[in-house]
């Protein structure tokens, strides 16, 4: 475990600032392919860094901060989702790339990327939310099924309906 | 729902065509069948650009300002926390899952009579609505919890709210079903109850 996640856990806020700029690119990205809006990828950001500073104290330094960090932004997402009630209806359609945020890291052209960003964007709620996490951040429908309180048969479905539809979104 | 049936139905699917009914066999099929798994796993989708896509995107404007205001000081002399056994707090959570979960089960597969408790709709708006304010009088309140207490909180909340999922999808497909009606009523007893007894907690420091 780093100086620094040691200062922040004695509660220095400086190191916990300095934390914070070292990770916030990787936990935002998270939160904004969950969310598929930016502002409330902003909002859940701050969520997932001020959850952060409460539970630090509890991190042992047993896997990487960055993967502690990007699991809680997950867990808070899911929390978030159960508290407020949000059943989003969202009608497919390709959200307008203008939405989403510049990449820090460029990779398969800009065209191509940020039409995936959208299109993944203006997936259903559910499809995008197992879609993100499986194919883009690599859990396994297991623990997708576990987090998000649904059947792994649930799960796997949305996967395949989120390529599916992504696949057609991409192609018109 | 058979493979033949699922392989028909899954553009239906995709598309947000099926009933409930059918999109939750189609699930279930799935949870169970590899060969099923590997035919749609066969199908062609777009994965050399997901695999380029940036694992970092900074947001629109540095939210630190925000965020550090937001940061409660560790815990000084100065501010006493209130630290609750986690047993005392989940205690009930556990109960209601051990039992809703059996009960559910019990509940759809008995042929139950038709009656009606309660117009279930008008109760679930009543508990959200309580729920929603004692949700927004906690995050008030975190900042006098010690932060495992207030961890344990969104625990046992976490684990209500899957029972309570459990037991709303089950009424969804059986609304007539009394003891049905009931369990989704505990459940959200059990969620307003934590949620006064956790904002209680808070506003005692």
């Amino acid at each position: 475990m780093s100086d620094l996640v040691r200062q922040a856990q004695a509660g220095d806020s400086d190191a916990f600032a300095t934390l914070y700029h070292a990770h916030v690119g990787r936990v935002h990205a998270v939160c904004l392919r969950l969310a598929g809006d930016a502002h409330a990828a902003a909002d859940l950001t701050q969520d997932v860094f001020v959850r952060a500073w409460e539970a630090l104290p509890t991190f042992r330094g047993e896997s990487a901060l960055g993967s502690w960090l990007h699991r809680l932004a997950v867990n808070v997402f899911l929390g978030n989702r159960r508290t407020t009630g949000r059943r989003e209806k969202r009608v497919f359609v390709l959200a307008e790339p203008a939405v989403m945020e510049r990449a820090q890291e460029g990779g398969g052209g800009p065209g191509l990327g940020m039409d995936l960003e959208a299109a993944i964007a203006g997936l259903p709620e559910r499809a995008r939310l197992v879609f993100v996490l499986h194919d883009v951040e690599g859990y396994q429908h297991a623990e997708i099924a576990e987090m998000a309180g649904i059947a792994t048969g649930t799960s796997k479905a949305q996967l395949f309906r989120a390529r599916r539809l992504l696949r057609e979104a991409l192609q018109r | 729902m058979t493979c033949p049936g699922l392989r028909a139905r899954f553009d239906d699917y995709v598309a947000g065509r099926l009933s409930d009914i059918e999109a939750r066999a189609l699930e279930a099929h799935l949870e169970g069948c590899a060969e099923c798994e590997a035919f749609l796993e066969s199908q062609a989708w777009p994965i050399d650009a997901v695999r380029s896509l940036p694992r970092a995107v900074a947001p629109r404007e540095d939210l630190w300002p925000a965020i550090g205001s937001r940061l409660s000081p560790r815990e000084s002399a100065h501010r006493r926390r209130v630290a609750v056994p986690r047993w005392a707090l989940a205690a009930a959570a556990v109960l209601l899952v051990a039992v809703s979960s059996g009960v559910t089960a019990v509940l759809i597969r008995r042929s139950a009579v038709p009656s009606v408790v309660q117009p279930s709709g008008s109760l679930e708006a009543q508990y959200a609505a309580a729920s929603e304010e004692l949700t927004a009088a906690l995050e008030k309140a975190r900042a006098r919890l010690a932060p495992e207490t207030f961890a344990s909180i969104q625990r046992s909340l976490g684990i209500i709210d899957a029972a309570l999922d459990e037991s709303r999808r089950a009424l969804a497909r059986d609304p007539v079903n009394e003891g049905l009606q009931l369990l989704v009523a505990a459940a959200w007893r059990q969620k307003v109850d934590l949620l006064r007894r956790a904002t209680g907690l808070g506003a005692e420091s």
